[in-house]
């Protein structure tokens, strides 16, 4: 504690001289496109680097069908769902809601209370992400503080990447190798969603 | 990769043959991409400018900022704890292990751990350290000091990778990838260091299972959340922070940003600047604080924020885009700077944070075109700091041989016979150029300009007696 004063004190001193800068306030960034396009568009532009695959489908129960036929698979494949902290590694698929998704960037916003609770994100192979179309801003400017409960964010831009031998690019270097991201008209409900999609019962969405 | 002077390191980096290519190809290559990303960026001047701005506001209001990071990261969790050097610094961080028992340490790649010389001190203390970033992984088995401030290993060829795991990391080359002589034919290069990153991520997630602790820096400390930000692509330093039980950031204080609602601008400008990606894969805004420590450095920071000239230099978000555009970096590579920091920034910083004494001569290692200074995304006039230091040299040298040179030149020009008398003598003077010891290495890589055959006074009457005739004639 004795320290941190310490270093406070020299600041003071330091700063004491400079001149007084106002804070800019807020950057005001204008809409002027439809962000579900921009989001697709952004989204399938990640393939040549990274394997995606982008759906809006019109409600939970469309979902559920559309996600039961994409992974017929699910019920015997290893999965790590939503904020389970998972042990490492590596799964095959992990099943995750995006709390917000940026058009302009392509970005899935994971708010979680521990950055722990974000591994169904990362030691997957497929990561699968599900999110309400509600939830889509333009900019990251206009992204709104963390979900109530959560302390951590994590943001997804891009396919885990590395070009640091003579810039050849390669992927993942430990992320997922495919992203596929579903969307939602309407409320997405999540916890039903996880239930159904790995119950046993074959009878499909109803 | 110390070497005495400037002077000396230069040269022994100008001599390695390929290392100019390399670093052409591989900077170039960033600026195009940052050129091409910033042209669909419609607001990226009025962020450059927003960038700056927040944080010139940020430094003048430092110290109430930095307290209300410092008490919102303890709400969050986090142990926070303050270093006023180096020595402290690292005196923390193995408090920290040995407090914990650690052996075994993963680190996410940090600009101020190499500052503060943080893996030697882990590792004389028994502890074994791995960094996590590729590059950093590959310079750190070389035993070198990173070439760039986010290439660290963009000055390397993929033979001498190649030549490096097959000697430290037990490396076979596939059979379908094995070629004859010494140089990797061009159609398997890339192929081959595709591989190479795919051996070194097999060694590194057993590396990340094993460790206690992961070790990071953070890109921006934000005062209103508390949270730390870190920016990467690889997931490395997601997987350092996350796995192992504890987590220390190590960060200089001018990391500070006011608000969350400032992190967007700079999400966009850091990794734009960098490499030309819109934004990096991941960012991580961390404020879950339990078993995680921050170390806020100062190490001869507070001392540039009192120096009124050239405090903003505290604003460098460490991107490297003045390295990619600086004619000098190009040429002589990160090592041939000396110390943590390269490029024109480097060249600006180190002496402040190192002292004159042993980083005074690189403010000289610059063009002065201003390249650096256009690129900046949070517009630093980094060729202007760099003219202030050789001003300050200047000054406190006194007389220097230039000096004398242009007040000999200064008198000469006032008297015409003397001067006619100079301009015939001159190609004599440049013929003995090569003999005079003390212009014989400055001319060694220069040639005196060719004298024209005609005086500009002679020339001109000649053109006028030209332009008369013509007209006659007409
Ligand atoms: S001085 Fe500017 S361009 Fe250079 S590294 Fe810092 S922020 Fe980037």
């Amino acid at each position: 504690m004795r320290r941190i004063d310490e270093l406070l004190q020299r600041l003071r001193d330091a700063s004491a001289a400079l001149p007084a800068i106002e804070h800019p306030g807020p950057f005001d960034v204008p809409d002027e496109r439809d962000p579900l396009a921009l989001l697709e568009e952004r989204v399938c532009a990640l393939g040549p680097d990274g394997e995606s695959s982008f759906a809006i489908v019109e409600d939970n129960d469309a979902l559920l069908t559309r996600l039961r036929a994409d992974y017929p698979e699910r019920l015997r494949a290893e999965w790590v769902v939503g904020d389970e902290a998972a042990a490492p590694m590596f799964y095959r698929f992990g099943l995750t809601e995006a709390h917000h998704l940026v058009a302009r960037s392509g970005t899935i916003v994971l708010d979680v209370a521990r950055a722990l609770e974000s591994l169904s994100s990362l030691v997957v192979e497929e990561h699968v992400v599900v999110a309400s179309v509600d939830r889509v801003v333009m900019t990251l400017d206009q992204l709104p503080p963390l979900a109530r409960g959560a302390k951590t964010r994590i943001l997804i831009s891009g396919p885990s990447r590395t070009a640091d031998i003579e810039k050849t690019l390669v992927i993942p270097a430990h992320g997922p190798c495919r992203t596929a991201l579903y969307l939602v008209r309407g409320t997405l409900d999540f916890g039903a969603l996880v239930s159904r999609f790995f119950s046993s019962s074959d009878r499909g969405a109803g | 990769m110390k070497g005495k002077t400037l002077e000396h390191r230069a040269r022994r980096q100008l001599s390695q043959s390929g290392l100019a290519d390399t670093l052409y190809r591989a900077t170039q290559r960033a600026v195009d991409k940052r050129n091409a990303t910033i042209e669909d960026h419609a607001e990226w001047e009025r962020r450059r400018d927003h960038a700056r701005q927040i944080k010139l506001h940020t430094l003048c209001r430092i110290d109430e900022l930095l307290a209300q990071f410092i008490e919102r990261a303890q709400a969050n969790g986090f142990v926070v704890h303050a270093a006023l050097d180096a020595e402290e610094a690292r005196r923390i961080a193995l408090r920290i292990c040995r407090d914990h028992g650690v052996t075994r340490v993963i680190k996410g790649k940090s600009m101020v751990s190499e500052e503060i010389a943080l893996n030697p001190a882990l590792e004389a203390a028994g502890i074994e350290v791995t960094e996590s970033d590729l590059g950093e992984l590959i310079v750190q088995l070389l035993g070198q000091a990173p070439a760039h401030i986010t290439a660290p290993a963009i000055h390397l060829a993929v033979e001498e990778i190649l030549t490096l795991f097959r000697e430290r990391l037990a490396y076979e080359l596939p059979s379908e990838l094995r070629f004859e002589g010494a140089a990797i034919p061009p159609r398997q290069r890339s192929a081959i260091a595709r591989d190479l990153t795919l051996a070194a991520r097999r060694f590194l997630q057993r590396r990340f299972l094993r460790a206690q602790l992961g070790f990071s820096g953070a890109n921006f400390l934000i005062a209103d959340s508390g949270r730390l930000v870190l920016l990467e692509n690889e997931a490395n330093i997601r997987l350092s922070t996350t796995l192992p039980r504890v987590h220390v950031a190590i960060a200089g204080f001018d990391k500070l940003i006011p608000s969350h609602d400032d992190l967007a601008t700079f999400l966009h400008l850091l990794p734009t600047s960098s490499t030309g990606q819109r934004l990096t894969s991941y960012v991580s805004e961390i404020g879950d604080g339990d078993g995680r420590h921050i170390i806020l450095l100062d190490n001869g920071r507070s001392q540039l924020l009192a120096d009124a000239e050239h405090y903003d230099l505290l604003s460098c978000i460490r991107c490297g885009a003045c390295s990619n555009v600086c004619p000098i970096f190009r040429n002589i590579g990160g090592h041939g700077y000396g110390g943590v920091y390269s490029g024109p920034i480097g060249a600006a910083l180190l002496p402040h944070l190192g002292g004159i004494d042993a980083y005074g001569d690189l403010p000289f290692a610059s063009s002065l075109c201003g390249a650096c200074s256009s690129i900046c995304p949070v517009g630093i006039p980094i060729h202007e700091r760099l003219l202030e230091w050789r001003e300050r040299a200047q000054r406190a040298r006194g007389t220097s041989g230039e000096k004398l040179i242009a007040r000999a030149f200064a008198w000469l020009i006032e008297r015409p016979a003397w001067f006619a008398a100079a301009a015939t003598t001159y190609p004599l003077a440049q013929s003995f150029s090569r003999l005079l010891p003390v212009l014989r290495r400055w001319s060694s890589e220069r040639d005196l300009p060719e004298m024209p055959r005609q005086t500009f006074l002679e020339w001109i009457a000649d053109e006028g007696r030209e332009t008369q005739r013509r007209e006659e004639e007409r």
